[in-house]
């Protein structure tokens, strides 16, 4: 036995260390940000149970713009189907990016059904209707809060499985890149083209 | 025994646990080199030293590489605090504002006891998938602590059996047991971690050679039997982990026991809740993998051991703790089934429950767990800081709720909000803006640049609520605010404490409360570990004296009688003072350093500075003011103490004198 090889087993045990510490850090920052879904979760949630109150409570008097509020109840379905979806397994691409995509409709529907609302002097004065809408502005308000923090718990975990060592550690453990949360504003999606020339 | 005895207890525990730690690393590196000693020998039938002197320096050198990796690696990771521990295990932190009948359970309980004792409230955590009754405090001081109940522990309890787990949970926060754990977790994961890196070159090489495993290859691979070795001299440290563990948890259990009765006055909720747990077969194991390292913090044996169970259990055997508690127990547990949810509702639960259907259909709020009572009546109890842990005092921390109907008064809706994530952060603006209107124009001027318009509008609406509060419900507004700002990923959170900061200085002024309120804020976020560094009066003179003054005039202003009461205070802790210092002298720098000082004492010594400290506040005849008390549990939050350990139980509350905000002020 040389100096050579008491180095090589100091070595090996070292890296087995660093192998077991980064293993342990990456399931502390996925959990992290698992964590931090399930506070958005609560919200959304939250937001489902007030949708239908608000269509239930102004059905009677919007008789002619059913559609709208057919299509709220329709997208807000959806919303909670893939909502679930995602929950199961917080940041897998493919969930979030249809819950993404749920949410936006929802988004887009809803703020129809706001102005609907607005225009409705009768509505308007409506102190059932004007708490509920205050309850799912704010709601929306906390949604968003959440979800930043969602985002930022995500992007340090994808920073943690991309810096060495741990980037090793990644591949060979099953540890993916997990997928932002990011909504695009309906009213920002809306701007009309403008052709010049 | 009061806090501050047993948090001595249980930092002389901690020499114990130096030495058990150092003797296990001795008996593993002897025992790894006597047996590459016999290798040797059996290798070369004959032994000198000199030529495998580097033989036992790699096999000395790798072992104690690896405990003090391991041991440094999981306490760096432990350094967030509390909420690491919950993490690691998976739990799933439960939302303040929670409107689930049995969340809110826990949360409203949690929110009592902590509310009672002047504590940060701590972030809740629930295993969502472990079934069976238990429970556990992490974190370093109050201010990083969790509370994480199993999933069982949630539903299967009833209100007043939980109230006793949590309350025992609280007691370890206080005594200084929580933060033992902690390093305990750290050095036993080292000790533990040899034999796991024999175990994973086992089972790895194990899969890999069945690959590519040639003929040739028929003895067994060097590696494996190095593999095979280590897991069997590691297996001492795991023994010896093991028996650290419980070695220094076992007997602070029933401490622990007793100190949930003192607090909630309510013998029968924590022997029903143990009762319960004896019911059942395997009534409080815990599942996760993870258990094993963190059963020494469990309220119950979180481990399925049966092997060498006396020395091993963390925890004193049910039916003993149970006798302790009851004297008559007849040896008859309470057999739990896992019943339907709605069965395991109380009266209470079901109440708020209805209410709660009923308020989601009238389209309302939701206002739901307003089942406490407010700290002013808990906090004017006398208080029992030198009886004994089983003489009990008149009055309970913990009242018990009485089902109040959703009231719609300021203060349930201010609690409310600081339940949200958005709602908080305006009602933490609105303890900051002062009082005095005149004053609060440049706060407000400030924060109308700070912030986006529906944030400004609605801290203006909140400190127009908040002027009808005293300062007592001020600083409770405080401590639930801070279990919802632990909410707040990282950047977030530094962008907030940023504008706390700028609004805090915005009025060239700076009273005690709004200190201690950027103090606790900013310690949310792990960095705040009191280490002890004094043990004697002598050095920490100076530090009592800035303290004891900038207290005196904050409480009287500049009077004579803060001169009396500054002499009062001086003279109970044997200070060579008679006068207080300058105002000039006590500003709020000095005040924050002398803070930061007087934290790192002992904490026998800590008690007497508090106690002291309670007569810089004090009119004549013993009376104190609510502005006062205000103060002291300002301080005594900064000091990490909880308020119930202050000797307030002389004094009488003065509640009818007019809180007129006396300022400490700072140029």
């Amino acid at each position: 036995m040389g100096i050579a090889l008491s180095f090589l087993v100091i070595l090996a045990f070292v890296g087995i260390a660093v192998v077991v510490s980064a293993y342990n850090r990456l399931v502390l920052l996925r959990n992290r940000y698992k964590n931090a879904f399930s506070q958005i979760d609560v919200q959304l949630k939250r937001r489902y149970d007030l949708i239908p109150n608000l269509v239930e409570s102004t059905k009677a008097y919007l008789n002619h713009e059913r559609q709208t509020l057919e299509e709220v109840i329709a997208s807000r379905n959806q919303a909670v189907a893939a909502n679930q979806r995602a929950a199961q397994n917080p940041g897998e691409p493919t969930s979030m990016k249809s819950l993404i995509g749920a949410e936006s409709v929802l988004a887009g529907s809803l703020s129809k059904l706001m102005a609907v609302v607005e225009s409705y002097p009768d509505l308007k004065a409506n102190q059932t209707i004007a708490n509920l809408t205050e309850e799912l502005t704010s709601t929306e308000n906390k949604v968003a809060f959440s979800r930043q923090a969602y985002n930022d718990a995500v992007t340090s975990y994808n920073t943690g499985i991309e810096v060495f060592p741990n980037s090793m550690i990644a591949n060979s453990f099953n540890f993916h890149e997990a997928q932002l949360f990011e909504i695009e504003k309906p009213e920002e999606r809306q701007v009309p083209k403008v052709a010049f020339g | 025994m009061n806090f501050f005895e047993q948090q001595d207890r249980a930092r002389s525990k901690t020499h114990l646990l130096v030495f058990l730690f150092f003797f296990s690393i001795l008996s593993i590196l002897f025992l790894a080199n006597a047996t590459a000693f016999l290798i040797i020998k059996h290798l070369y039938h004959e032994f000198i030293w000199t030529d495998h002197l580097n033989v036992f320096l790699t096999v000395s050198g790798g072992i104690l590489g690896l405990i003090v990796i391991g041991t440094a690696y999981k306490l760096y990771s432990l350094s967030d605090g509390g909420i690491s521990v919950a993490l690691m295990l998976g739990a799933r932190s439960v939302d303040p504002s929670s409107h689930e009948p049995d969340e809110r359970k826990l949360l409203d309980i949690v929110e009592e006891i902590a509310l009672a004792s002047g504590v940060p409230v701590p972030e809740v955590f629930v295993l969502d998938h472990e079934h069976a009754i238990n429970a556990f405090a992490a974190g370093f001081t109050s201010h990083d602590a969790v509370i994480v109940v199993t999933q069982g522990a949630m539903n299967l309890l009833g209100r007043d059996e939980l109230q006793g787990v949590i309350a025992h949970e609280f007691s370890h926060i206080f005594n200084g047991d929580m933060r033992l754990n902690m390093y305990l977790l750290g050095w036993i994961y080292g000790l533990v971690l040899l034999s796991s890196v024999g175990r994973m070159m086992l089972v790895n090489l194990n899969g890999s050679n069945s690959s590519i495993r040639s003929p040739r290859q028929t003895g067994i691979p060097q590696i494996m039997v190095v593999g095979l070795l280590l897991t069997i001299i590691g297996s001492i440290g795991v023994f010896f982990g093991r028996l650290i563990q419980a070695a220094v948890s076992r007997e602070r259990e029933m401490l622990a026991d007793a100190s949930a009765v003192q607090y909630t006055r309510n013998p029968g909720g924590i022997e029903n809740a143990l009762k319960k747990i004896g019911g059942t077969i395997d009534g409080s194991r815990v599942d996760d993998p993870f258990a094993d390292q963190v059963s020494h913090f469990f309220f119950c044996e979180a481990s399925g051991y049966n092997f060498l169970k006396n020395w091993m259990s963390t925890h004193p055997p049910i039916n003993e703790r149970i006798k302790a508690i009851d004297p008559h127990f007849d040896g008859k547990y309470i057999p739990v089934i896992i019943p339907p949810k709605e069965l395991l509702l109380t009266d209470y639960d079901k109440k708020m429950l209805e209410k709660k259907k009923f308020m989601a259909l009238a389209g309302g709020n939701v206002i739901a767990g307003s089942g406490f009572s407010p700290p002013p009546t808990s906090f004017s109890t006398p208080t029992s800081s030198n009886s004994p842990v089983k003489a009990p005092p008149s009055t309970p921390i913990v009242s018990n709720p009485s089902p109040i109907s959703a009231t719609t008064d300021a203060f349930s809706s201010l609690k409310l909000q600081a339940r949200d994530l958005v709602g908080v952060q305006a009602l933490v603006f609105g303890l900051i803006l002062d009082r005095d209107e005149q004053i609060a124009k440049d706060q407000i001027e400030k924060l109308r640049s700070k912030v986006n318009s529906t944030l400004f509008d609605k801290t203006i609406s909140t400190q127009k609520i908040l002027l009808q509060e005293t300062p007592l419900q001020y600083f409770s507004l405080l401590q639930l605010s801070l279990q919802t700002l632990r909410k707040f990923s990282d950047p977030q959170f530094v962008s907030f404490l940023a504008i706390v900061k700028e609004l805090i200085q915005a009025d060239h002024r700076i009273t005690i409360f709004t200190y201690s309120l950027y103090k606790m804020i900013k310690n949310l976020r792990g960095t705040f570990h009191l280490k002890v560094q004094f043990l004697a009066l002598n050095p920490v003179i100076p530090d009592c004296a800035i303290v004891f003054s900038a207290l005196v005039y904050a409480g009287h202003g500049v009077t004579d009688e803060a001169l009396r009461a500054f002499e009062l205070s001086s003279q109970h802790l044997g200070l060579p003072f008679h006068t207080p210092l300058s105002p000039k002298e006590c500003g709020l720098a000095k005040v924050d350093q002398a803070l930061t000082r007087l934290g790192s004492t002992v904490p026998l010594l800590k008690q007497k500075i508090l106690d002291a400290a309670v007569h810089c506040v004090a009119t004549e005849g013993q009376k104190i003011s609510l502005q006062g008390v205000e103060l002291l549990r300002a301080v005594a939050a900064t000091l990490d103490c909880p308020i119930i350990a202050l000797g307030l139980r002389n004094f009488v509350i003065d509640e009818s004198e007019n809180s007129q905000s006396k300022k400490l002020s700072v140029s």
